[in-house]
């Protein structure tokens, strides 16, 4: 059926599961990342690969490279991080909700985040390894070759290694936290380094900023501007609400009558339009 | 020129015929009315305000339109008032509503217009009859062609009468009934007109009232009139076939029923197109009796007796007087109507009422028909009340009259007191209410000396009166709109819907030896001598255990073939035993009688009961007669009582002849491993983990922890009692073992503002908790990550189990979690609603889900029977693999609806009535325009006055305002429901969505579907074992996959008691596996896997609970997508596992390859995959 080695420059990598009959497509071309975007200078030793069966990692493309391109030393295996998710997209809350900066940001979250569900970036070690396995893939896909994909049946054990790692271990665990909140607490001061410089600096109008003991956060004083602000505002229309009388002149009753019944008339309205939807559905056959 | 004689002679004759036709000419009077509402329109749009005020003002008193004084008196309290009457929607959309009903029931003219041909033919056909006199018994059953007719005698047949059988030219022929009202119709099985035809008074003498003799001579007359008619008939080219029918299921009255036969002759009149039947009813002249040789009270049949005095016989006398007024009351009707404006949209309102509860005139149906309604109505016209006060004036509106009678109905008992009232124009004494009744229903007409609700027997009125009470809540109701439960839905049809517990029973043959003579006068049939005799019985056994006992017929044939004499099939030999239950009572173990002192009372309930009775001492002190019953498992206490007593009283082997299908309902909740003897209804369990986490809380409180603990609240399905599983110790397979448990500490401003830290540091606490606990308590504990919120994966929940077998999950919550979450969403931009879901399961797990538990803890209180109904409902979704789809809380709020607001129904207090009313409202649940919206508070009985329903927490109409708001504009952007389907709105969460928020369309659809299903199964056939048996069966033909997984025994470690295993031999489990994970179904792990990886092609469904079926084996199932399998252009941001198909760059999901990777997965855990379709 598939005369096609190639699709929209992506080269089409045919392979077998084990215990399988059918054949499994996986789609990759080399993959680019732009400079200034590179960090972590992995440009040019890149791999991006899109639909790589259930369960793919490290050992497993090791395993595979040493396989169908002897010599090609893998580096690194990103996936994507919604591959393993159910949703639609990945969004980090400490972000969205913070502006500490943890900079500790690892090559797999900066690269993972991006990537679309289903596909993953494999890094080697140096260019050249890149292309050799570049080179014995491609081959692969133009001879249509379908080669072993050496995975494990997984099963029952599998399964239960997963539930397994869903329990902590006291111990680990407590270290990791106590690594996290350091990171977070150096995060923190150096947030708060940054507000006392602004407290510092005296504005246009002559005004510094006024920070209370407790807010440790520059978006938490932020934040609570924003809030006493409108909360101000709310207070005062209610302030001139309540010294005006709404019943004092004879124009205000008249005008609050007539609103009344205007509503009164529109809901009448309103009533009519449902009851003629109603009809419309058929609703009144009382068999 | 004969024939223009007989018209001539016709015209004085028909003439009342004609007025009635004429003075209601249908087309005339409604295009008036047209006028009239256009005119009314116009006003409005002119002063619309105005009118407006006007329209409530109508509503509460005056009559007539109001004159321009009135208009312009407006007070604040009116306007106001209808404020807040346009808001409550019970004056405008209501009468708009009744409007419409009114209009789309009504007969086609064209149809009218038939009929009256018809009818015109007929009374010439009739007037054809030749008389004949003074015939013998023998001469009159020569007379008659035997073969095709029959004279109709009543039991017994008359033996060597000394009377003489005639027929002469009616004295009267008059259109009687609705149709002769103008009060008729449009009905579902077509409508029958009535026309009388009264029997010359030269035909009776005075003392024909007795032993049947009147009835006998009006058989003759009725035969020799069918016997006539067929060949008149068909000479006159009006083709009909006529039946005998038993008119109201009255055996005293058989009527001839004319249908109408389709020929080719163009010249025939047919109209069997208009669905009408035509009865003509042989009436007796009015007054030819003396009335008060006739009353209740009387004996009119002589029978030879040991007896010293004769039964009276009021079921005779009754039928015998209501032969004469026929023609009588539709004048006392006529003129009712006439002074009142609305009274025939009443009658239509009553009418239909009474039709979708099943009511009728037929004894069958309960004896309460729209005659009955129409002559309440006009009695209530003309007084009513305690004094002979008015309840109704001719000026109100139809609804109002309606109300009206249903109020009345529902507040003034007519079987302790009796309504009496007069018939005669002109005379003015009143209509009262007698506090003194007849022990009877009654309402009784002095002028004619009759009772005319003579049909109803106390257990039908009682079923009435608990309708019209029902009815009178919904009424009064300010907030829902009900008008569809009141009028447009039918209650009658499945009796396990409307009836807690329903039997079956067969009449034994042997039964028939104790109806004797006297019985016979007395009920006349034996069908009523059965019903009267098993009420009775039941009656006295339950007592204050029921609120309602019908016994009904299961069949009921009343009409049969000219050529018999009676019809012996008219009532089939098995009834149906409907009981509602009082749930405070029925299922009390003990049934207590009189006084030790008593001992008249005492002698009496001895005699009932026999050998059950024994002496008891209760603690105050008292020694009471008592009946004990044990628990059984399945069997509620309210069928052994009904078991116990009928086999009493009724036949010794009763068992044999009576089936009930609550054991099978109870059959289905799993029974569980521990107090397995309980009924499976019990909730003793629940009250063990309730018990068990009570303990546990005052524990964590003495901690000694950095920040005390402020609150840990429960928020599971275990602790509010909703499990598919009781929970029993040591059960960890049970996939409700872990209750999660929300703990807040003492406030602190020192949490971090920073989500990932926060977490951390909750971590911190909670290593620090399970670090205490397991030095100084017995409890052990461990934590686990949770990813139940997505993009937050440092939450981590301390695992506890107690040493008597239960487990806790504890989350922390503080007051600074939904402020960040609230953030994250206020600045995720565009991606809002991705991360709102965040937002969404937070407040799930740490808010909603605690409030959930708080409410439903609180009304399953009120409602003994939601806890087994909404298990077993779980079970049901869960057979289906509908279960993983639903979050617990959504399931229990659905299913709490019929609790809650049964209407038109009553409220569940049995798990099959609760687990059918369930699938009922889901099956009719039209979610793409209706939101549920649920008002959760306890039922209070009786009436409340305003300030309490202020002071309760009742929905205020501008809280359910407010929710419908939110539905409509969740409609407005959604109109058929593609992102929000079910929106379940309550006090708890006004915003409807948020338990249900990640449901898709297919499956909500799947479940409407398989609801529609069972209910359809249900109307069309009887609830059998084998049916319901199905009902739970999966229909894994509908999947595009199934896979089937190995056997795994669950059983015992889920707290299950395998069916076919004796109790003693399978205690449960003392304590914990060593590592609990080797008891769980690794099926949930492996369809949450493929889930993550193949959701966007396939939607997977498994069940949860494999255990709650005795079963040892699961099964996943699989449907494609169908927007993802269809061909696209290869990007790689599809998402999907796709294979090229070689043409334009397209690719197409690779269905095999995807099998592949979910059977390398599933490895040893699957037994077998196989492809459907």
């Amino acid at each position: 059926m598939s005369a096609t080695t190639e699709i929209k420059g992506f080269h089409i990598l045919k392979v077998r599961l084990p215990e399988s009959a059918g054949k499994h497509h996986v789609y990759f071309r080399k993959h680019e990342a732009k400079p200034a975007q590179d960090p972590h200078n992995i440009s040019g030793r890149l791999l991006f690969m899109f639909n790589l069966p259930i369960e793919t990692n490290m050992p497993l493309l090791k395993k595979y490279f040493q396989q169908v391109a002897i010599g090609a030393t893998v580096e690194k295996y990103i996936p994507s991080i919604l591959t393993n998710s159910r949703e639609e997209a990945y969004f980090d809350l400490t972000k969205l909700t913070s502006d500490l900066d943890y900079k500790s940001d690892s090559i797999e979250q900066d690269v993972g985040l991006k990537l679309p569900k289903n596909c993953g970036i494999v890094t080697f070690i140096d260019k050249a390894s890149l292309q050799l396995a570049f080179n014995s893939l491609k081959k692969c896909s133009s001879d249509k070759k379908t080669t072993n994909w050496p995975m494990p049946t997984l099963g029952s054990q599998y399964l239960l290694s997963v539930l397994k790692a869903q329990v902590y271990d006291n111990a680990t665990l407590s270290k990791s936290v106590s690594s996290a909140l350091a990171d977070f607490n150096r995060a923190e001061q150096e947030s708060r380094d940054e507000i006392k410089n602004q407290t510092e600096i005296v504005d246009e109008d002559g005004f510094t900023l006024v920070v209370g003991s407790h807010r440790k956060t520059k978006a938490g004083i932020l934040g609570r501007q924003k809030f006493a602000q409108t909360v101000g505002l709310e207070n005062a229309k209610q302030k001139i609400k309540k010294k005006e009388k709404e019943d004092f002149y004879r124009f205000q009753l008249r005008e609050r009558k007539k609103a009344e019944m205007n509503d009164l008339l529109r809901k009448f309205k309103q009533d009519q339009e449902r009851i003629r939807t109603m009809r419309e559905k058929k609703r009144f056959r009382p068999y | 020129m004969g024939k223009r004689s007989q018209n001539e002679a016709a015209t004085p004759e028909t003439s009342h015929v004609e007025e009635s036709v004429l003075l209601n000419g249908a087309p005339n009077h409604s295009s008036d009315e047209d006028i009239d509402e256009d005119s009314e329109l116009n006003d409005e749009a002119e002063n619309g305000a105005a009118v407006a005020a006007e329209q409530t003002a109508t509503k509460t008193t005056h009559n007539g339109p109001p004159t321009k004084k009135q208009r312009k008196q407006i007070t604040a309290q009116e306007v106001q008032l209808a404020r807040e009457t346009a808001e409550l929607f019970k004056s405008n959309i209501f009468k708009l509503q009744i409007d419409e009903l009114v209009s789309e029931v009504k007969i086609k003219d064209s149809y009218i217009v038939r009929a009256e041909k018809v009818l015109h033919r007929l009374y010439d056909c009739i007037l054809l009859v030749p008389p004949v006199e003074n015939l013998t018994l023998r001469e009159a059953e020569q007379i008659i062609k035997a073969k095709r007719v029959a004279i109709p005698f009543p039991d017994p047949k008359p033996s060597n009468p000394n009377y003489r059988f005639s027929f002469l030219q009616p004295e009267d022929v008059s259109l009687v009934g609705s149709f002769g009202l103008k009060t008729g119709i449009a009905q579902a099985n077509g409508m029958a007109i009535d026309i009388a035809l009264t029997m010359p008074k030269e035909l009776f003498q005075p003392k024909d009232y007795l032993n049947y003799r009147a009835l006998y001579k009006r058989s003759f007359y009725l035969a020799y009139l069918a016997d006539q008619l067929i060949p008149i008939t068909k000479k006159s080219n009006l083709p009909v076939k006529i039946s005998y029918l038993y008119l109201n299921d009255d055996v005293l009255c058989p009527v001839l029923r004319l249908e109408s036969i389709k020929t080719d002759n163009e010249e025939d009149l047919s109209f069997h197109k208009t669905k009408f039947t035509i009865n003509i009813l042989v009436a007796l002249p009015f007054g030819v009796f003396e009335a008060k040789k006739l009353l209740p009270d009387k004996n009119c049949v002589r029978v030879q007796s040991d007896a010293e005095e004769l039964p009276p016989t009021p079921y005779y006398n009754s039928s015998l007087m209501s032969l004469t007024t026929y023609d009588y009351y539709l004048k006392f009707l006529y003129a009712n109507k006439k002074s009142t404006e609305a009274f025939k949209d009443a009658c239509t309102l009553g009418r239909l009422w009474l039709q979708q509860r099943g009511f009728g005139s037929s004894i069958s149906k309960g004896g309460f028909g729209h005659f009955e309604f129409a002559i309440l109505l006009s009695a209530l016209l003309s007084g009513g009340g305690n004094n002979g006060n008015k309840i109704l004036l001719h000026g109100f509106s139809s609804y109002q009259l309606f109300k009206g009678v249903i109020k009345y109905l529902a507040t003034m008992d007519l079987t302790q007191g009796y309504l009496s009232f007069t018939s005669q124009f002109g005379e003015t004494s009143a209509c009262v209410y007698n506090a003194q009744g007849f022990n009877t229903p009654t309402i009784f007409d002095k002028s004619v000396k009759l009772n005319l609700l003579w049909k109803m027997t106390k257990a039908t009125y009682q079923e009435l009166r608990l309708n019209a009470i029902n009815t009178l809540t919904l009424l009064n109701d300010v907030v829902f709109d009900r008008f569809d439960s009141i009028l447009l839905q039918n209650v009658g049809s499945v009796e396990a819907m409307k009836y807690d517990v329903s039997y079956t029973i067969e009449t034994p043959d042997e039964l028939s030896d104790s109806y004797g003579a006297l019985e016979k006068i007395t009920f006349i049939t034996y069908d009523n001598y059965i019903k009267n005799k098993l009420f009775s019985i039941l009656k006295n056994a339950l007592g204050e255990r029921t609120t309602c006992i019908m016994i009904k017929n299961k069949k009921v044939a009343s009409s049969f073939p000219l050529n018999k004499r009676n019809n012996t099939h008219q009532h089939s030999k098995s009834y149906v035993i409907g009981i509602q239950l009082n749930p405070d009572e029925c299922d009390k173990l003990v049934t207590k009688g009189p006084n030790d002192t008593e001992d008249e009372q005492a002698a009496k309930f001895r005699a009932f009961w026999g050998s059950k009775t024994s002496l008891r001492k209760f603690k105050d002190g008292t020694i009471q007669h008592c009946v004990v019953w044990t628990t059984e498992p399945l069997q509620p206490v309210i069928t052994q009582i009904v078991n116990y007593a009928l086999s009493v009283h009724f036949h010794p082997l009763i068992s044999k002849y009576l089936t009930s299908h609550s054991s099978v309902f109870n059959a289905l909740l799993p029974t569980p491993l521990f107090n397995s003897s309980l009924p499976t209804t019990s909730t003793t369990n629940f009250t063990l983990l309730k018990n068990s986490f009570d303990t546990l809380s005052k524990i964590m409180y003495t901690l000694q922890l950095p920040l005390g603990i402020k609150s840990l609240l429960p928020a599971s399905s275990g602790v509010r009692k909703t499990s598919i599983l009781q929970p029993v110790a040591f059960a960890v397979s049970n996939p409700d073992f872990w209750n999660d448990v929300i703990v807040q500490f003492e406030s602190s401003s020192r949490w971090p503002d920073e989500i990932k830290a926060l977490e951390k540091t909750k971590t911190a606490f909670l290593l620090r908790i399970s670090e205490v606990m397991s030095n100084e308590t017995n409890y052990t504990s461990f934590l686990t990550k949770d990813d139940t919120i997505p993009f937050n994966e440092d939450v981590s929940l301390l695992n506890i189990l107690t040493p008597d077998g239960f487990g806790f999950r504890l989350r922390v919550l503080t007051e600074r979690d939904e402020i960040i979450y609230l953030r994250a969403v206020a600045n995720a931009g565009t991606d809002k609603q991705f991360v709102q879901e965040a937002y969404f399961k937070f407040n799930q797990r740490y808010i909603g889900s605690v409030k959930h538990t708080r409410t439903i803890g609180i009304l399953s209180t009120s409602f003994p029977y939601y806890s087994p109904t909404v298990r077993l409902f779980k079970k049901w979704l869960d057979a289906h693999g509908l279960l993983c789809h639903f979050t617990d809380e959504l399931v229990e709020l659905i299913a709490l609806k019929p609790f809650l607001d049964p209407a038109a129904y009553t409220v569940p207090n049995s798990v099959e009535k609760g687990f059918l009313q369930v699938l009922n409202f889901i099956a009719s649940w039209n979610w793409k325009d209706d939101a549920l919206i649920l008002d959760m508070v306890k039922r209070i009985d009786g009436e409340v006055d305003e300030l309490d329903n202020k002071l309760s927490d009742k929905l205020s109409v501008q809280a359910y305002q407010l929710i419908q708001e939110n539905f409509d504009k969740i409609r407005k952007s959604d109109p058929v429901g593609v992102k929000t389907q079910f929106f379940v709105g309550s006090r708890d969460d006004p915003s409807g969505i948020l338990w249900s928020n990640k449901l898709t369309l297919p499956i909500a659809s799947r479940l409407t579907g398989l609801a529609r299903v069972v209910i359809h199964h249900v109307k069309e056939n009887e609830i059998s074992k084998s049916g319901l048996d199905l009902f739970f069966t999966p229909a894994l033909n509908d999947f595009d996959l199934v896979i089937k997984m190995k056997k795994n025994d669950l059983l015992k470690s889920s707290g299950v008691q395998k069916a076919d295993q004796l109790k003693n031999l399978n205690p449960h489990q003392t304590s914990f596996p060593s590592d609990l994970t080797t008891k769980y179904d690794l099926t949930k792990p492996f369809v949450d896997l493929i889930s993550k990886w193949f959701g966007n092609e396939i939607i997977f469904s498994t069940r949860l609970c494999p255990a709650a079926f005795g079963e040892k084996t699961n099964y996943v199932s699989g449907v494609f997508v169908p927007t993802a399998i269809s061909k696209k252009k290869f990007r790689v941001t599809l998402g999907l596992d796709v294979k090229p198909t070689g043409e334009n760059d397209e690719v197409v999901v690779d269905k095999q390859d995807i099998l592949d990777q979910i059977k390398n997965l599933g490895g040893d855990l699957i037994e077998s995959i196989s492809f459907g379709k």
